[in-house]
């Protein structure tokens, strides 16, 4: 076989499907030539570093389920087509602010796989110090002061300020 | 309604993935979680239009494009953790001791960005997601030695443009 037709083999190799056979006669033939195996090397490493950016493993509750009255909450001068996406926009919204709220008061559940990273800690919130979240008048005043910007922006960024 | 439902189950299926997938390139919490966000409820625009045959390729996809524009617009600075969000110009060439997995971030985030979108969609489900090379082929619509070729070009265009960044680091 001519190195080309060892293309796709490399390729199950790499991506961890080829079977013991066609894994030995892939390393049969870079063991005798050397552009296929320093080609094989050289990928391998690209996808190591790939692998090394690992995502972490946080507990934040995405569930949408508790903030269903939200959804039900539209502002005044809204248009009717966007209605009803403005509303699942705010439920959504909720939920990653809750997510937020949630990573950063219960950071000590959070693991994370990969090396620590320069990030800055996350500013905490306490809850039974936090005042009461309106995610509903944070929309509607959102939505007075501007118009032409995003309300779900401005809404979230209404709600995440300290 | 029906629509709402679906746009909400999309949600509540997709949304750790989405912030997963940001988070790979981007490395922070709250940059992930924008990006996530804006995802959705970019998804929640092209519902109202066309709902995509494939949520879960669209919702990969967008989150890919979303998080190489965010990483791009920050290449050149640095936010220090100061309440008033300081931003320090860097130079982009520069790595600091203490930010090689930062540095690896934003130039794997470069090379995706050169990629072409099959060979971005395939790469990172192979390597992010784990999929087959026949799920990927059903996935994108394409053949398997197909799904296998993108593959390889693409993690032979990523390690040059790493290799041209940090010389010889990853590549021959």
């Amino acid at each position: 076989m001519s190195c080309s037709e060892y293309e796709l083999l490399m390729a199950d190799v790499l991506g961890g499907e080829a079977s013991a056979d066609d894994r030995g006669r892939f390393e049969a033939h870079c063991a005798t030539c050397e552009p296929c195996r320093v080609e094989y090397e050289s990928a391998r490493r690209t996808l190591d570093a790939m692998r090394s950016l690992r995502a972490p493993e946080v507990v934040v509750p995405f569930d949408v389920s508790g903030f269903s009255q939200a959804a039900r909450i539209a502002p005044r001068r809204a248009n009717r087509k966007f209605g009803p996406l403005l509303r699942i926009a705010a439920v959504i919204a909720i939920s990653f602010a809750a997510g937020y709220l949630y990573h950063a008061a219960w950071a000590g559940r959070v693991v994370v796989l990969d090396q620590p990273s320069p990030e800055p800690a996350p500013r905490h919130i306490a809850p039974s110090s936090a005042p009461p979240l309106n995610f509903e008048t944070a929309l509607a005043r959102a939505h007075s002061r501007n118009p032409s910007r995003s309300e779900l922006g401005k809404a979230m960024s209404a709600v995440l300020r300290p | 309604m029906d629509a709402n439902h679906s746009v909400l189950r999309t949600f509540n299926e997709h949304s750790r993935e989405v912030y997963s997938w940001a988070y790979r390139l981007l490395g922070r919490h709250h940059d992930a979680l924008d990006v996530a966000q804006d995802v959705f409820v970019r998804w929640m625009q092209q519902c109202a239009l066309q709902p995509p045959r494939q949520p879960r390729a669209w919702l990969r996809q967008v989150t890919m494009h979303r998080s190489i524009d965010f990483c791009r617009s920050k290449s050149a600075q640095r936010i220090r953790g100061s309440p008033l969000g300081e931003v320090e110009q860097v130079d982009k060439q520069e790595v600091r001791p203490g930010d090689e997995q930062t540095a690896l971030r934003n130039e794997l985030s470069a090379a995706l960005g050169r990629l072409s979108e099959l060979q971005r969609n395939v790469l990172v489900s192979k390597v992010y997601d784990e999929m087959t090379f026949a799920q990927i082929a059903q996935e994108q619509g394409i053949s398997v030695s197909t799904a296998k070729t993108h593959y390889l070009r693409a993690i032979r265009a990523a390690r040059d443009h790493l290799n041209a960044r940090w010389g010889n680091e990853v590549g021959p």
